[in-house]
């Protein structure tokens, strides 16, 4: 093995990272905002969701022993050029975000990083069942402090640091900080906000989501969904952005899982 | 490259299932890193080496992947002759399997124009509508050696046989090829198209009208979304092959 080959498995060694422990999320039901006919209730099979977004040590670690993923290596059609544009370095995100979400990452990426994992990337509706739950409530959809909390985030100007992944309060699932920190990549992103009619466009979707939405919402206190639904409909797969970063998820009865609600 | 390029229409219209799983070398030598997923079945898109990484293509818009201004991620150890550019859809690791019942690979389409689009074969309403548009801009742009592939987004139920049928329902001719892949690589495709779809309980999708026309090395060059105004820079797109 030449030292080139070599080179990138010390360097795995500088970012040793576990990923974050798994809980099992669910059997629940998920209203969607915007339901299709005959999908007001969609019923959402138990599933293992990391506790934590995925952190820059984490993402680091996998480029080492992925650097086809390096910055500056990815081909166009898998990531726009802002990949990993916030690290110090192609190999290194940099002391002070270590322990941050990583951010600037592609669809492709996020879910090539979950693969490398034997993971996946959670769907939409059991990323939303997950966001549903409350500190002490594992469906607080309906609970206005809660809303009230969620949407505060939405509130707060951008900008500042991220705080680390996993420093949130645990929900009742013992899932953290899916609201609050980043916005996250869900596997099934593309099939956000397509409207009854199959023959109308993309764009003219969202005019129409954007005039007589709210008065066809099923849940209309969910601003903050609102606002999720609106982000996942206006991404690209190859797009990438300081603020959106994503988590792993698996099926119940993956090898590696743990039990649930360890917390 | 402008004279050779492949006229990919790649239409999704499919009316199934979502989820994925995927295999197939895509293309050429620019591929390698494939990474599996043991227990969801996903495989990572094949993975080129950077070569000329084009900007994202906009709608409508044409691009040219040579004027990338990112060709510092052009990687010196590939020949030349086989390089994939970086926004090839090309490099997607996809099983396809055509209407006559026959897996293809993304060499079946390479060295010449494909127009490109999505389907579902038991599609009443929009995807006669997709076809028939193109139709219209494969005639009007009267190249010959133009490819169209329509790949179904429906895995569940579009059987070779299915589209076969459809082929034959609208007698389309021998540059086109109906194909189905898998809920992975439905899923692949789609994104590398930004086509958007969701199946229905009802067993109907919704879905976005996408077509899409590749180079011959399988850049998008051109993209019509929804039926009508953006088909003219389509068919100049494919005129000026």
């Amino acid at each position: 093995m030449t030292l080139a080959r070599l080179l990138p498995l010390l360097l795995a060694g500088a970012f040793v990272a576990s990923p974050a422990p798994l809980h099992q999320v669910g059997p629940g039901i998920w209203r969607p905002l915007y339901p299709a006919e005959g999908e007001q209730q969609i019923a959402v099979d138990a599933f293992l969701l990391e506790e934590r977004p995925v952190t820059n040590r984490e993402y680091a670690a996998f480029v080492s022993t992925h650097p086809e993923w390096q910055r500056g290596k990815v081909p166009a059609l898998f990531s726009d050029p802002g990949y990993l544009s916030q690290w110090e370095s192609p190999d290194s995100p940099g002391d002070a975000i270590l322990d941050q979400p990583v951010t600037h990452v592609s669809w492709w990426a996020a879910r090539s990083f979950c693969e490398a994992r034997g993971k996946r990337l959670p769907y939409e509706r059991e990323w939303e069942l997950a966001a549903m739950a409350s500190a002490t409530k594992t469906d607080a959809s309906g609970d206005p402090e809660y809303l009230a909390q969620i949407l505060a985030w939405y509130g707060k100007p951008g900008g500042a640091a991220l705080e680390n992944a996993g420093s949130g309060e645990a929900n009742a699932w013992g899932v953290r900080d899916l609201h609050g920190m980043v916005w996250e990549w869900v596997e099934d992103f593309q099939s956000a906000l397509v409207t009854a009619d199959n023959r109308e466009d993309g764009a003219v979707d969202l005019s129409r989501f954007c005039g007589a939405g709210a008065v066809s919402a099923e849940v209309k206190e969910d601003y903050a969904a609102f606002m999720r639904i609106a982000f996942r409909s206006s991404l690209s797969g190859q797009y990438t952005t300081k603020n959106l970063g994503f988590r792993c998820a698996a099926d119940a009865g993956a090898t590696e899982s743990k039990p649930p609600k360890e917390k | 490259m402008r004279s050779t390029c492949l006229l990919a229409l790649l239409l999704l219209t499919g009316c199934g299932d979502t989820s994925s799983e995927s295999s197939a070398p895509a293309s050429e030598a620019a591929v390698h890193a494939e990474a599996k997923d043991p227990h969801a079945g996903h495989t990572m898109a094949a993975h080129g080496e950077a070569t000329q990484p084009g900007e994202a293509t906009q709608p409508g818009e044409a691009t040219q992947p040579g004027d990338d201004p990112h060709a510092h991620m052009q990687h010196e150890t590939l020949p030349a002759a086989d390089v994939v550019p970086g926004a090839s859809l090309y490099q997607l690791s996809v099983p396809l399997t055509g209407h006559h019942g026959k897996d293809l690979t993304w060499e079946d389409f390479t060295g010449g124009p494909v127009l490109v689009s999505m389907i579902y074969t038991s599609c009443t309403t929009a995807c006669p509508l997709i076809v028939s548009e193109v139709q219209r801009i494969y005639e009007a742009a009267e190249v010959t050696g133009a490819k169209v592939l329509l790949v179904s987004m429906d895995p569940e139920r579009d059987t070779p046989e299915a589209l076969s049928a459809m082929k034959e329902r609208h007698s389309l001719g021998d540059a086109w090829t109906l194909a189905k892949t898998d809920d992975n690589g439905v899923r692949m495709v789609s994104a590398a198209l930004g086509v958007r779809y969701r199946l229905l309980p009802s067993g109907d999708f919704n879905h976005s009208q996408i077509i899409a026309l590749l180079d011959a090395k399988g850049v998008i060059m051109a993209r019509a979304e929804g039926l009508g105004p953006q088909r003219d820079a389509v068919i100049g797109a494919l005129k000026a092959m």
